[in-house]
């Protein structure tokens, strides 16, 4: 692949298994995760000479690929069982699953944070959104999933 | 987690969800061939990318060139060449007008890559057939056409104008548009049959209004053909005037008419050759549909042919006199040294034998002094009966190699015979060679001229094309090459 051959690889150690499970935390999906994470290596390899930060690029190209698979398999999320159970009855399982019900935005927001422990300038860098969009984001996302296992 | 720092000043809540997070994604290991697959991606992505171009350049071009044929053919005074009606000819060609350029700096003949052609009909009867078209800014081109028959070669030279094959009544069909002479000539490959159709008022003098000709080569004989002329360049009524040009129903028409009269209706033919004085011959074992045949009459001492027209008018179209043409090869003799006419005979009064010698200025061509024609007549016995010698030289005042021509002439069973011959033959051999003629009854000569079936098999031929050009200026395109 020429010159860019060291680099990109370097970012492939560093990077795949990370996006690939910030990936699966979107999707919900291993397959569906190394679809969107290929898809963004491959978008970063043909824009590497353009590309600053390329992990950085490759975080938003991640996400961003997931936000789209996850708009279409919108309407299969929606028929998901809803949660009837209390908090204290869920467990990881359930937490995650109302995780999976945020709006694609508020989930990644919430992964990129919490798991992925990004700073809220960092997560906001990756959604290319402010850093005070952010902060209200998490927020909601978190009153929700607190709400959805109170319930 | 990777910021332990900020993982300690969550809460209980976000650290459960934190733990849920890491706990799911820990169940997603790195895959083996992960690199491999995103190479394979890019590889895939570049070539989807590819194909997208291609396909955007090809539709540029698709859209550039609709837009230049557009143009083109509203222009027609900037595209002389351009002619969508004559530019078409058989599978493989190139259409002129599609994908010609007008480069004429760069002139290239409408021959595609395979330079391979196949006669597509082919009989020794009848004519070769080649789809070809040849064609620049200066009209069409010569070509020289090699036919290559179980491994002996002929080379036929031919210039043909532009050429449209069209499918009459489920027979192919080539028809030849010549807008020099305004004339079309339907050719029949089936029937070996050539129809020409001629406007008479825009043609030259000479040409007729219409003429038939078809060709049917006996065994034996090398090249037999029979031609009609009509004596009068148009027949003066307002109903029968040939249309010009030759669309497709008349095509058809006379594609009829040529097929009805040659291979089917040889017995109505043969009857009006044998009558005399004005006889209409109709109907009776004539398959004809489409002609009936007038026999001769007094003052032209040739058939007609009628077409019967509509509401009933006939017309006469053309009046064929049966001549035909055959070129010997005899033992001894050089290759085309003796070919034999052989026409219905007509009386042309007091005979010429015996006339004397004699020098007659001709009329001379544009700009060129009058030639000097000189025939000697002499009597001869041929075949037992009276006939002549006719030697006669044509000496332009400018030449000093005058052209002779020597012939011997008789007259036998209701025919002209008259024989050529060449230099290398002297009259005592043209004398002997006539004499061992064997003249066949009408039988034979109905069998010969209207053969029953047609040979089998027709000999698959392999036809090498090339073409002639101008010296240096363009290079010539070796066989089997690109031309392009």
């Amino acid at each position: 692949m020429g010159d860019i051959d060291d680099g990109f690889e370097e970012l492939y150690r560093q990077e795949h298994l990370p996006m690939l499970r910030v990936a699966h935390l979107l999707l919900d999906s291993t397959d569906a995760a190394e679809e969107a994470v290929h898809d963004a290596f491959a978008k970063v390899y043909e824009r590497w000479g353009r590309i600053d930060d390329h992990g950085a690029y490759l975080r938003r190209c991640v996400v961003n690929r997931c936000r789209d698979v996850q708009r279409r398999r919108r309407l299969e999320r929606d028929r998901r069982p809803s949660l009837t159970a209390s908090y204290a009855d869920l467990g990881a399982r359930e937490l995650l699953d109302a995780l999976a019900r945020l709006p694609i935005r508020q989930r990644a927001a919430v992964v990129l944070r919490y798991y992925e422990g990004l700073s809220e300038a960092e997560v906001a860098a990756a959604l290319d959104v402010p850093v005070g969009t952010v902060k209200s984001t998490v927020s909601r996302a978190l009153t929700q999933l607190r709400e959805a296992v109170e319930r | 987690m990777t910021t332990t720092d900020t993982f300690d000043t969550f809460d209980a809540f976000e650290q459960r969800l934190v733990a849920a997070m890491t706990a799911e994604a820990e169940t997603v290991t790195e895959p083996a061939d992960g690199l491999d697959r995103i190479c394979a991606r890019i590889a895939h992505r570049r070539r989807a990318r590819r194909a997208t171009w291609l396909a955007a350049v090809a539709a540029l071009v698709l859209i550039a060139g609709t837009v230049g044929v557009l143009l083109r053919s509203s222009a027609t005074d900037s595209a002389p060449y351009v002619d969508t009606d004559t530019g078409v000819s058989g599978p493989g060609l190139i259409r002129t007008s599609d994908d010609m350029a007008a480069d004429w700096d760069h002139p290239r003949l409408l021959i595609p890559d395979n330079s391979q052609w196949r006669v597509q009909e082919y009989s020794p009867w009848a004519r070769y057939s080649v789809d070809a078209v040849v064609e620049d800014e200066d009209g069409p081109r010569h070509v020289t056409l090699t036919v290559e028959v179980d491994g002996d070669r002929d080379v036929v030279a031919s210039a043909w104008p532009s050429e449209r094959r069209e499918t009459v009544e489920g027979a192919d069909a080539v028809l030849y548009a010549d807008s020099g002479l305004r004339s079309s000539i339907l050719w029949h490959p089936s029937a070996g049959i050539t129809a020409e159709l001629t406007d008479a008022t825009e043609a030259d003098e000479d040409r007729r209004a219409l003429d038939v000709e078809w060709q049917r080569a006996v065994e034996q004989w090398r090249d037999a053909g029979s031609v009609g002329e009509a004596p009068e360049p148009v027949v003066r009524s307002a109903d029968s005037i040939v249309p010009v040009p030759v669309d497709g129903a008349t095509a058809a028409r006379l594609l009829r008419m040529a097929s009805s009269l040659v291979p089917v209706d040889r017995a109505t033919w043969l009857r009006a050759l044998d009558d005399s004085g004005v006889v209409l011959v109709t109907g009776a074992g004539s398959a004809s549909e489409v002609a009936d045949v007038l026999a001769p009459s007094a003052g032209t001492g040739s058939p007609r042919i009628m077409l019967p027209e509509d509401e009933g008018r006939t017309v006469p179209r053309f009046t064929p006199n049966m001549a035909m043409t055959y070129r010997f090869e005899a033992d001894g003799f050089p290759e085309g040294t003796f070919t034999l006419d052989l026409s219905v005979h007509q009386d042309l009064g007091p005979g010429m034998a015996g006339w004397e010698p004699v020098t007659e200025p001709t009329q001379g061509g544009l700009g060129s002094p009058p030639d000097l024609w000189s025939p000697i007549f002499s009597p001869a016995t041929v075949r037992g009966v009276a006939g002549e010698f006719e030697h006669y030289s044509i000496t332009t005042l400018d030449r000093t190699n005058p052209t002779h021509t020597r012939s011997l002439r008789w007259v036998s069973d209701g025919y002209d015979w008259r024989l050529r011959f060449l230099g290398a033959a002297s009259g005592e051999d043209a004398i002997a060679f006539a004499d061992s003629l064997v003249i066949p009854d009408e039988g034979q000569w109905t069998a010969m001229v209207f053969p029953p079936e047609a040979p089998t098999p027709e000999p698959q031929l392999t036809v090498e094309l090339r073409w002639q050009q101008a010296a240096g200026q363009y290079a010539p395109c070796p066989f089997g090459q690109s031309c392009n």
